[in-house]
């Protein structure tokens, strides 16, 4: 009994051996994964970006050799800088990665309040999709154009209020930096939400206001709301007449959302979950569903979401250290 | 007429049904279980949704908010522990009813209530939706701050004996309510570094602690081997015509104040409750049985919470602005769909609209069967010996607090905040004051300054509006009337004692 043991167990080894040797893959991620790999997502359950991650994931799994897995792990607040820092203190295993947009990664350090230092201190594994944000007005605004908004500015300083949905985030940098380069001085207005600061802008507290692009479709299409300029950099193809601020001659922002992981994961374990986004993102199943969401997929590889992240950090850095607030 | 059919054969399909019971039941568990809650069991069954077509996926999700909002009352009334914030005004008169009187009793109650309360919100959003979205936007930061503030003096309605005790609970309140980043400013406040409290005190947290965990040190520092004495008699539900006659005024004004704080994002069903419980209380021909189980005083907040749920999808379905965190996740399997909320959503997928509308309706119906036939089960719950009863429910709030965000941090804040309420409720210190506080602050803060900076600082803002105006001249009202009364009090009978509201 024990020799038949001992024998069958030689042949499997034997045998997994010859399969190793023989697979494409090298180094540390042959055999990868071996157990349940962790994503750490940014948001509580049922919010916006879980939900995405929740389309996501089967089809990187799907994508990864030996049945990969993936368990979320849902991590929301303090601007995900909780679930970024999970990441930061996570082993550089292979086995957990974290979805991330950028205000984490080249804001919220500069403000000081992040264990990490900055995007550096992670490994970009690749950027998954892109939002756009627009200042709007209300459709019987009597500004037609950003053009419009920022005479009437220069003309009253101060007294045209544009509402964002928080402070030094995504929507107030790219305010604060257009105010700058425009030489005007506008009223920014903090509301804790864009349904809040819709609900100012559809009720005449504010003139103006920045709201993602995907929240606004039905009142665009019904006209009770009118978006004038893209402050990002992507364009989605339902706004596609709309200018962008680059179209305007103005730096735009960015807002993209990607997967990170420990810094020092091994380049093949990186390598295999890059691949593994990268098909998953072309899978046409995955690519309705996101579509019906108006979810804008832009995949990058590690190179270029770490250029454009890179060109991000100098931008944001700059706008902190005129106002005084860098940490 | 044609299309009502129509729209009644949409909705009663088998699937729709099914997923109506199922979220009623998921709902009304996760609702009693403390720290759990309905924006909980609506994030939980969302995923189930995106397999289903959007009506039973949608009428699923609204079914589990509506029996949540009642689920919440269950565990208020006989553990004296919440179940939801929404429920928090509850615990006030339920609790003493269940312990001294009849659970099953105090259980109908809220569940007759609750029902109201859910039609009433169904009807408000068939009939009034659009014009009253409309209305709501009228509503400003001004407005929102002053009705905070108003929120707050339903704290010195409800202060029993020692008004100084009363304050600095209030003061105790305000300042939880301050901790975090600063919305407007960005700056970190009273947070000693922990990310954890970046985004303020976790509200699970805060109430599972104040409410639950001191009152598992009460129910161990009275000794675990008592039991309450229940006999079948107590454990009956039923309600005679004339007792539900009996809390018809009670039930009219929560479910009005419910509807009416619900269509205001923001404001919130943790906040209606006590809105309506102060107003009723002070109302009632009987005011003196206010806190000690009182009817009036479990119809009331269950009336409103419930009709706040239908209140918080008046914005929604209108012009695409969640009321309420359950509504906010509710949008999500909106989106999920393809379907984009917002005035459009009238036109475009009308069926879909009037389907919620009238499944809305049905969602409360099954609220009341599902609640009959459990409620008998539920208050059996009082007849567990306590030794079992405190481990069962610290367990389960533990869960409840660590689902919420996560974060092991909020397990120690729980129990920090347990210990502190245990020593504040044995001193009598009023725990109600502390939450109402709690969960006002942030709104008159953040909207006293945000009318400032709209302003460029000038106070001229708080008078710019009608709507302004009228609810300064409330608080103006309710100051005058409240120093005019004590002052009618102390030469009438210099000896009396005000009732005592708090809870104990």
């Amino acid at each position: 009994m024990f020799t038949f043991l001992t024998k069958t167990a030689a042949v499997t080894m034997a045998l997994a051996s010859l399969v190793l040797a023989t697979s494409p893959t090298e180094g540390a991620a042959q055999g990868y994964p071996e157990k349940p790999i962790t994503w750490i997502v940014p948001d509580g359950a049922g919010g916006g970006l879980d939900t995405i991650v929740r389309t996501i994931y089967p089809y990187v799994e799907k994508n990864l050799p030996n049945d990969a897995t993936f368990v979320l792990k849902n991590l929301p607040g303090a601007t995900q800088t909780i679930a970024v820092s999970e990441v930061f203190n996570s082993a550089p295993d292979g086995y957990t990665i974290g979805q991330a947009s950028v205000a984490p990664l080249t804001i919220m350090p500069h403000l000081g309040k992040t264990s990490y230092s900055g995007y550096e201190d992670f490994e970009l594994i690749a950027n998954v999709f892109d939002a756009a944000h627009y200042i709007v007005v209300p459709g019987d605004s009597p500004f037609q154009s950003l053009d419009d908004l920022l005479a009437h500015a220069k003309e009253n300083p101060g007294a045209v209020k544009v509402g964002v949905d928080g402070v030094f985030n995504v929507q107030h940098l790219p305010l604060l930096n257009l105010e700058q380069s425009a030489g005007v001085d506008l009223n920014e207005i903090t509301y804790k939400s864009s349904a809040e600061s819709k609900k100012a802008l559809l009720g005449g507290e504010i003139e103006a206001a920045i709201m993602p692009s995907h929240i606004i479709i039905s009142e665009y299409e019904s006209g009770t709301l009118r978006p004038i300029v893209d402050v990002m950099e992507v364009k989605p193809d339902y706004f596609a007449d709309i200018p962008s601020l680059k179209d305007l001659g103005y730096t735009p922002s960015q807002l993209f959302v990607g997967v990170i992981a420990p810094k020092g994961t091994p380049q093949d374990i990186q390598d295999t979950l890059s691949a593994a986004i990268e098909a998953a993102l072309q899978d046409p199943e995955l690519l309705e569903a996101l579509a019906k969401r108006k979810i804008m997929v832009n995949f990058n590889d590690s190179a270029a979401y770490k250029a454009r992240m890179e060109a991000l950090d100098v931008v944001n850095k700059g706008i902190l250290t005129d106002l005084g607030v860098l940490k | 007429m044609e299309n009502l059919a129509q729209d009644l054969l949409n909705l009663f399909t088998l699937t729709n049904m099914l997923c109506i019971l199922l979220g009623t039941v998921v709902g009304m568990v996760f609702g009693a279980l403390p720290g759990l809650g309905t924006v909980i069991a609506v994030a939980l069954l969302l995923p189930v949704t995106f397999t289903l077509p959007p009506l039973a996926g949608i009428l699923m999700l609204l079914a589990t908010y509506q029996a949540g909002e009642y689920g919440g009352s269950i565990s208020a009334i006989l553990l004296g522990v919440p179940g939801t914030p929404q429920a928090a005004a509850t615990v006030i008169d339920g609790h003493p009813m269940a312990a001294n009187d009849s659970p099953g009793k105090a259980l109908s109650y809220s569940l007759v209530s609750s029902s109201i309360g859910g039609i009433f919100g169904g009807l408000v959003l068939i009939f009034v939706s659009v014009p009253l979205a409309r209305f709501a936007l009228n509503f400003g930061s001004p407005e929102y701050f002053l009705l905070g503030v108003i929120g707050l003096m339903a704290v010195g309605l409800l202060s029993g004996r020692d008004k100084i005790k009363s304050m600095i609970s209030v003061v105790l309140g305000l300042m939880a309510g301050t901790v975090g980043v600063d919305t407007l400013t960005g700056v970190n406040r009273a947070t000693f570094g922990q990310p954890e409290l970046m985004d303020g005190v976790n509200l699970v947290a805060f109430l599972v602690g104040m409410f639950a965990i001191s009152e598992l040190f009460i129910m161990i520092s009275k000794g675990l081997n008592v039991r309450y004495e229940a006999d079948r008699g107590t454990l009956k539900t039923g309600l005679t015509w004339k007792e539900i006659k009996g809390i018809g005024r009670s039930t009219t004004i929560g479910s009005l104040i419910g509807a009416g704080t619900g269509i205001l994002p923001g404001i919130g069903g943790g906040a209606s409750c006590w809105f309506a419980y102060a107003v009723v209380s002070k109302t009632s021909k009987t005011p003196e049985a206010f806190g000690k189980g009182s009817a009036e005083g479990i119809a009331a907040p269950e009336s409103s919470n419930n009709a706040s749920a239908g209140g918080a999808l008046v914005p929604f379905l209108a012009l695409g602005i969640p009321g309420s965190a359950a509504v906010a996740i509710i949008m999500g399997a909106f989106i999920m769909h393809g379907i984009q909320p917002g005035p459009n959503v009238f036109t475009a997928e009308r069926d879909l609209v009037y389907g919620i509308f009238y499944g809305f309706i049905v969602t409360t119906v099954a609220m009341y069967l599902i609640g009959r036939l459990l409620t008998p089960m539920f208050a059996r719950v009082l007849v567990i010996p306590n030794s079992f009863l405190v481990a069962t429910v610290l367990v389960l709030c533990l869960i409840g607090i660590y689902a919420s965000k996560g974060a092991f941090f909020d397990l120690w804040l729980a129990l920090g905040i347990g210990v502190a309420f245990y020593i504040l409720k044995r001193l009598e210190y009023s725990v109600s004051s502390v939450i109402i506080a709690y969960v006002l602050a942030p709104i008159i803060e953040e909207n006293f300054r945000r009318s400032l900076t709209l302003s460029n600082g000038s106070y001229d803002i708080f008078f710019s509006s009608v709507y302004s105006i009228a609810l300064v001249l409330m608080v103006v009202a309710a100051v005058g009337a409240a120093i005019y009364g004590e002052l009618n009090r102390r030469r009438n009978q210099p000896d009396a004692e005000p009732t005592d509201y708090g809870v104990k």
